[in-house]
């Protein structure tokens, strides 16, 4: 029971932040703000579900925000150095430009993607191989891409921006499916149906769940620890990659300075929602309910007149309030 | 009791003095668990005063309820005849009392000094705290001298010996100048040199008049040193006497206490064919030292020893939680090299462990996460896992083994210590494990859990299993074993018929080794001349 209302208190919150914004503030229960929220949060929830797996299996991933910005340079400059490359081929196959434009967008689109996953891959090495504290080794990682973004963004554009010239990119942000859906909005829904799939109904969720509980037993139980942990740092990457991939192709460009302050945004919503960074607890439903609750934050922050310090400084008391609630929770069980 | 005589006595007549420590009808419970029911002990000045008893008889919470870091439920402590309450280790500094932990107190990257003024350093400027390095150094460094240790303040102790980091615990406790000093374990690291030399500065404290509360499974080094003893079982006092006046035998009947009855559901089961053979094994840089043994399908194998036998590291080697160094195992007769517990688990092997909320249960997860663990590819379809089937594969064993809980959903961390084992069990019996090793199956769970555990080892046996248990109980050893080693210091020191051995004797070759041996035992002797 007690446990009942500890997971479904995060919700009752988002329910109660969003009546009381509607009641005291104008304009604030309309579509509009809906479906802006939803587009906020997006990203933030994306990257969420995979954030929720790091936490659950007992790790933290810090450089999230960076290996955004870095894959949307990655993307951009792919993108943008094939166009002379396309066209050649278009005209020795030809083709029309614009099919070989979609697969140059695609092709892109999966490198960000793909960037992502490396760079997630190598933070599980790092933790795995090289026995790093996941805070410390995220940590590097995070500066690292971030370094990284800048450096190939200035090598390709002299400047921290990678323009992207190829109008079929925006749909990935800005269009709207059968006309009505938002696309980030339903990759959003994709990924989280996914995420919250294999958390709890396959082998790589349950060993997440192990890993993050008693990372002791889940060995001595025949888990092959290293391979499931390199799994999820690999997922968040992936997921990060794919949040680059929709800020590049919302803003037309890559920027170096994508995704800043991101990794705060997405722990917390994972903590928020009721993840625990003692690892072996968390929910995707969770995670969706915590970045929601920010979002919602953030457009009546907005509404109200305050600025992106204010919002700041109400989602950093909600993470002391959350985590601190999670502490409570673990000394009255005793674990 | 008899304190309490004498007592009220002594205020009447001329008054000896009182015991410098008395603890008086101490009780303690855990949650699940009663550790403590009215113990009493009484330690005089100038005195090595051993405290014996079995793995979970209470001892080490009696030392920690005396050194503040358990607060008793009930029970007076007095310190030289005046009633204190002690409420931390701190406090219990302050009133002379310090206890030498085995080595887990020291930090590593601090200098001897250091550690030994750890949280009480001296102070220059009391209000400013800036440390006075000069008195802390030559503080330490009187003390080692007095005593002769051959160890130097300003080493970190990273460098130190095991051995060497005991003696940096004993100056701890010296500094402070303290009057009560515990000891638990201390020479469970320690070679023999090093053991003499520990007796040689307990013998000087002693005869300065510091009070030692010695606690020791190796018997034969309380009649070494010991003025007096207080024998523990299941958390109450049961012998308290000269060690001059107790012999061996009379200590572990005092020990071990119930008689043997029906408490040991024993059924030898038919014996199959040899599934586990070890050759030579040895692992862990010699705690584990030429180990062979086989067990049979349908067998149970026992492993008596004492702390520190090797019996735990020699488990974790079998199961490719530590590498082998050198020697074979055998599977069905086929030679295995495990890395992991993973590869140990495919070949049909299972661990059930001695530290279950440490490396058996997922303790924040519900039962079945916790039942399907190690063979949840059993469950999968697929990559899909139905939850459904596995809420009910937790609840078959649920009914099985008796697992008391309200439901599946339950947290493994809210069962009691017996319920918990019974489900690191249905672990195993989930993943068909056929060679099962079980590292104190019966550790801090009641007598009725107990029994029940003992029901599932026959039944297991009957089916098949070829099992391996070690255990610190040696009624359970010899009730439950068809084949008996004994081992000490790594190495196997005898093989015994569990129906025809004694308590005795099976400690004495878990004490002193195979120079236990009475002569009347000539291969035995043989073994231990070569």
């Amino acid at each position: 029971m007690k446990h009942l209302l500890a997971r479904i208190l995060p919700f009752l919150f988002l329910i109660v932040l969003t009546v009381a914004l509607a009641l005291t503030t104008k304009g604030f229960a309309t579509w509009a703000t809906l479906s802006s929220v939803l587009r906020f949060s997006s990203v933030i929830i994306i990257i969420g579900v995979g954030m929720t797996f790091v936490i659950v299996a007992g790790g933290i991933d810090l450089s999230v925000g960076s290996v955004l910005a870095f894959a949307s340079i990655v993307a951009a400059w792919c993108i943008e150095a094939s166009a002379p490359l396309a066209a050649r081929l278009a005209a020795w196959l030809g083709a029309s430009g614009s099919s070989l434009e979609a697969l140059r967008v695609v092709v892109g689109t999966l490198v960000g993607v793909f960037i992502g996953t490396v760079w997630g891959f190598a933070n599980g090495a790092m933790v795995v191989w090289l026995r790093l504290p996941p805070f410390v080794a995220t940590l590097a990682s995070m500066g690292l891409a971030r370094g990284a973004a800048y450096i190939l963004a200035k090598a390709v554009s002299g400047t921290t921006t990678v323009e992207i010239s190829t109008g079929s990119f925006r749909f990935l942000a800005n269009g709207m499916l059968f006309g009505f859906a938002p696309m980030p909005v339903v990759i959003m829904f994709v990924v989280v149906a996914v995420g919250h799939y294999v958390l709890n109904h396959t082998r790589l969720g349950r060993y997440s769940f192990a890993i993050g509980s008693n990372i002791e037993a889940a060995r001595y139980s025949g888990i092959p620890i290293q391979r499931y942990t390199l799994a999820v740092y690999a997922i968040v990457g992936a997921l990060a990659g794919l949040g680059g991939m929709i800020e590049a192709s919302f803003n037309g460009n890559g920027q170096a300075v994508f995704g800043g302050g991101y990794e705060l945004l997405v722990i917390a919503a994972v903590v928020i929602g009721g993840g625990s960074l003692s690892g072996g607890q968390g929910t995707i439903i969770g995670t969706v309910t915590g970045a929601l609750i920010m979002g919602v934050i953030d457009k009546g922050c907005t509404q109200q007149g305050l600025q992106y310090e204010h919002q700041l400084v109400v989602i950093s008391v909600l993470i002391v309030i959350a985590v601190g609630f999670d502490m409570y929770q673990r000394r009255r069980t005793g674990s | 009791m008899g304190s309490e005589i004498g007592n009220r006595k002594s205020e009447i007549g001329n008054p000896p003095p009182p015991p410098l420590l008395e603890m008086r009808r101490i009780h303690k419970g855990f949650p699940g668990v009663q550790a403590l029911r009215g113990v009493d002990l009484e330690v005089r000045a100038g005195e090595v005063h051993c405290l014996v008893g079995e793995n979970g008889a209470g001892k080490s919470t009696l030392m920690k309820c005396l050194m503040g870091v358990y607060r008793p439920d009930a029970g007076d402590i007095l310190l030289a005849g005046r009633h204190v309450a002690i409420h931390s280790p701190h406090q219990a500094l302050g009133l002379g009392i310090s206890m030498v932990f085995q080595e887990l107190n020291l930090v590593p990257a601090l200098s001897v000094a250091e550690n030994v003024f750890l949280g009480r350093e001296p102070l220059l400027v009391q209000r400013l705290g800036i440390v006075d390095w000069r008195t802390l150094r030559a503080r330490t460094r009187e003390v080692i001298r007095r005593f002769g240790f051959p160890i130097e303040p300003d080493t970190p102790v990273s460098r130190l010996s095991r051995a060497k980091r005991q003696l940096v615990e004993i100056t701890k406790a010296l500094v402070t100048e303290s009057k009560i000093v515990i000891m638990d374990e201390p020479t469970a690291s320690l070679s023999l040199e090093d053991t003499q030399q520990l007796f040689g500065i307990l013998r000087r404290l002693r005869s300065e008049g510091v009070a030692i509360v010695y606690i020791s499974h190796r018997l034969e080094e309380l009649r070494e040193l010991g003025d007096r003893v207080t024998i523990l079982r299941d958390g109450e006092r049961v012998y308290t006497g000269d060690v001059a006046a107790t012999d061996l035998p009379m200590m572990i009947r005092h020990m071990v206490g119930r008689e043997l009855t029906d408490m040991y559901p024993k059924e030898p089961a038919p014996l199959g064919p040899e599934r586990l053979r070890v050759e030579g094994l040895s692992a862990r840089n010699g705690r584990v030292r030429n180990v062979s043994l086989r067990v049979r399908a349908g067998e149970i194998l026992g492993i008596a020893g004492l702390v520190g036998a090797g019996r735990t590291e020699l488990a974790e080697a079998l199961f490719g939680v530590a590498p082998i160094e050198s020697g074979r195992v055998l599977v069905d007769g086929v030679e295995r090299r495990f890395r992991s517990p993973h590869d140990a688990i495919g070949a049909g092997l299972g661990l059930l462990t001695e530290d279950r909320k440490g490396t058996g249960l997922l303790l924040n997860l519900p039962l079945p996460h916790n039942t399907t663990l190690a063979a949840l590819g059993r469950l999968l379809r697929g990559f899909h896992l139905p939850l459904g089937a596995e809420r009910r594969v937790a609840q078959d064993y649920v009914a099985r083994l008796g697992i008391r809980t309200p439901s599946v959903r339950q947290l493994a961390v809210r069962l009691s210590g017996g319920n918990q084992q019974k489900v690191v069990l249905a672990k195993w019996l989930y993943a068909r494990s056929q060679i099962l090793i079980f590292d104190e199956p019966t550790l801090g769970i009641d007598v009725g859990a107990k029994v029940e555990v003992y029901h599932l080892l026959c039944e297991l046996a009957r089916q098949g299993a070829a099992i391996v248990m070690i255990s610190s109980d040696l009624p359970e050893l010899l009730a439950m074993s068809d084949t008996l080693l004994a081992m000490r210091r790594g190495e196997v020191t005898a093989t015994l018929d569990p129906r025809r051995a004694t308590q005795e004797e099976v400690l004495r070759y878990m004490a002193l080794g195979a120079d236990a041996a009475p002569p009347a035992d000539p291969p035995q002797a043989a073994r231990s001349a070569s």
